[in-house]
């Protein structure tokens, strides 16, 4: 804990310095003791976690007491036999200085460098982080080569380095990590290859991120891990996914070779796409009949709204081929809620996507938002016994909780491309039991288009040029979903 | 240059201001009391003989923002009760009577609360049919109006886990067709 003592002597300083103010002297001793007093309460530093590796001799070192702050590692230095020893999680990392052979119980490593002894305090090479850290400790060290930091990394979070390397026909990525990534495709096509690395952070730039087949390369964080977004060369004809062993590693190969592509076990990448996991969508307008919905003070009335956005959408889906669409009603007939989601499973509807327009009690309240299933009571879950012992009605109703991940989805590309099709203001992806969802199984979301009760977002939703443009952003929304693939 | 006669003023000073706010906060609370006097809240119904122990007490209330995008909290002294189901009616009248200050009442005018009681962790508060009939508005509006009941009893009632919405002693599909209200919300959905 030298850092802390600095401090203290710092300010002692200070106090020496001016013994003319009493008063400042005093403000100075009670800063002191609520400085060491905060110190007390965090023992390794807030920034204890991550500590900057030094350059030198050209390799990248860490020096011994940023080594044991990143473990939370108790040190022990022997000047008179230059040895330096970390106990750590019950175990003694030795390392002497001037050698590159780490000796942990029984198990010796050797390093890519020496230990280093500089300014008076031994330097240990990063390489010590990534390669045996994993091998001896549950800690995870991520090493970033940008910042030159180190970074001590959550429990069950792996790092990992990419490299890709690329021949004639073939592009591989090559996915190393000292334990095992739980891998999985998001979306497997030309445009956008996607694949998602569960729990996992990358250590280091990747070697490359344009290189043969692979256009362009960028890794982008998700809730879950990391996502490897790849924009694929056109020339693509299949892709291959594999794990391998020894090191631990995932493979991901590309080929533009049709010859071969089967010789080589890699699947056809057109054939993926025409699969088509989603193929009907259903679109289904709110409100009807009686129930007219919110109407706005300039005449907009959302039950007929919602219905001429849908056309508009079934319109523009139709036109581009590949996807069918059923509208749950296509003129100013009632229906409840379990008719339209009867009519949408009835349909084999892959998608469901209720359209919807927003009113409020003030007039300030403006734009779109996005929203997709949770059950009133999560937290017991659907099988929770009734007082009477009844047969459960939720049954029915919670059925779209098992499309919650692909319902996300659908719900954000509709929320993004709405964005970019309108000037509506974005207000996210709400969670809540709704009615309009209830019973439909496959991925579903309600899209409100903007507030009848606001006077900006009423004008845009009556003008039918307007419209058209969120009838388009919903549209692009679904294809760009039924693109990634997602199950 | 000596430092005593700036000291005796700076004294002064802070005595000046301690009496100050020990006379400002003298004056705010007797207001208030008289207040909370005036506007004594009605007890529970059913239970008007019962004999409570009886000062105020500070609640929290969450109202619709004017943009509707969050809710947006204020708190309100009303009359204490020792009894949690009649402190929880009073609260919830207070909501219904809507914000002082910032804030929009997301319920229909007109509502009244008929009973409020608690059981095992869940509230069940039984509202007059113009929470149904009357209501108007689109799905911001009723999740928020469902939103603001919630928070506001989870606000006050750290123990309570669900909040169940009837409307003349049943529970209903919805109040405005957006959400299901046949089962209890839980609070931790509505936050």
């Amino acid at each position: 804990m030298k850092r802390r003592r600095n401090v203290i002597s710092r300010f002692a300083v200070i106090v020496i310095d001016r013994p003319a103010s009493i008063v400042t002297n005093r403000l100075a001793v009670v800063l002191i003791l609520a400085i060491a007093f905060l110190l007390t309460l965090f023992p390794y530093g807030v920034d204890g976690q991550v500590r900057r590796s030094t350059k030198i001799q050209g390799k990248d070192y860490v020096s011994f007491n940023d080594a044991a702050l990143l473990l939370g590692a108790t040190k022990f230095w022997k000047a008179e036999t230059r040895k330096a020893v970390l106990n750590v999680e019950g175990q003694r990392i030795r390392f002497t200085v001037g050698s590159p052979i780490v000796a942990v119980g029984d198990r010796t490593f050797v390093l890519r460098a020496p230990v280093l002894f500089v300014k008076g305090m031994p330097y240990i090479p990063t390489g010590f982080f990534t390669e045996v850290v994993p091998q001896i400790l549950a800690k995870r060290i991520a090493w970033n080569t940008e910042n030159q930091t180190l970074s001590l990394l959550r429990e069950g979070v792996i790092p990992v380095k990419i490299n890709i390397e690329t021949s004639d026909e073939f592009t591989y990525l090559t996915i190393e990590s000292p334990d095992e990534v739980e891998y999985s495709p998001v979306s497997l096509s030309q445009e956008s290859f996607v694949v998602l690395l569960e729990n996992a952070v990358l250590s280091g730039k990747p070697s490359s991120t344009k290189a043969g087949l692979v256009k362009q390369l960028k890794v982008a964080e998700s809730p879950k891990g990391i996502e490897l977004r790849m924009a694929l060369d056109r020339g693509v004809v299949g892709y291959n996914l594999q794990r391998l062993t020894g090191p631990e590693r995932v493979v991901v190969g590309f080929t533009s070779s049709d010859a071969r592509m089967r010789a080589m076990g890699f699947t056809p990448l057109a054939g993926v796409l025409s699969r088509g996991i989603y193929q009907v969508v259903v679109i289904d307008p709110g409100h009807g009949g009686t129930d007219e919905g919110v109407k706005g003070k300039n005449g907009a009335i959302e039950k007929q709204l919602n219905l001429e956005i849908a056309r508009d959408v079934k319109d523009i889906l139709s036109a581009s081929g590949t996807l069918q669409v059923v509208l749950t009603r296509n003129d100013d007939s009632e229906m409840t809620a379990e008719e339209r989601a009867t009519k949408a499973n009835e349909s084999d509807g892959d998608i469901f996507v209720s359209i919807h327009c927003d009113g409020y009690a003030s007039s300030d309240a403006r734009g779109y938002c996005v929203e997709i299933y949770r059950s009133a009571d999560d937290v017991d879950g659907p099988s929770a016994e009734t007082a009477s012992g009844a047969i459960q009605v939720s049954a029915w109703k919670t059925v779209p909780a098992r499309h919650s991940r692909t319902s996300f989805s659908l719900a954000r590309n509709i929320s993004e491309s709405l964005g970019n099709a309108t000037d509506l203001k974005e207000l996210g992806l709400r969670r809540a039991p709704s009615v309009a969802l209830e019973g439909v199984d496959m991925p579903s979301t309600v899209v409100c288009c903007g507030f009848l009760t606001n006077p900006n977002d009423e004008a845009f939703l009556l003008d039918s040029s307007s419209r058209h443009k969120i009838a388009d952003g919903v549209a692009k929304g679904i294809v760009e979903f039924v693109g990634e693939g997602l199950r | 240059m000596s430092p005593s006669p700036r000291r005796t003023s700076s004294k002064f000073n802070l005595i000046l201001f301690i009496i100050v706010c020990v006379l400002a906060i003298a004056l705010i609370v007797t207001l208030t009391k008289r207040r909370a006097g005036v506007e004594k809240a009605p007890g529970p119904p059913g239970k008007p003989s019962e004999e409570l122990e009886v000062g105020t007490k500070s609640v929290l209330l969450y109202f619709g923002s004017s943009d509707g995008s969050e809710l947006v909290e204020t708190t309100r002294d009303v009359m204490a009760s020792s009894e949690p189901s009649a402190l929880l009616a009073t609260i919830i009248r207070e909501l219904i009577s809507g914000p002082s200050g910032k804030g929009i009442s997301t319920l229909p005018s007109g509502t009244q609360l008929r009973s409020a009681y608690i059981s095992d962790k869940t509230a069940y508060l039984d509202f007059s049919r113009e929470l149904k009939n009357d209501f108007q508005g689109g799905s911001t509006e009723e999740y928020l109006t469902l939103a603001s009941i919630v928070r506001t009893v989870s606000g006050n009632f750290p123990d309570i886990t669900h909040v169940q919405i009837l409307v003349e002693g049943s529970t209903v599909d919805s109040i405005g067709g957006h959400y299901d209200l046949t089962e209890p919300l839980s609070v931790y959905d509505w936050e």
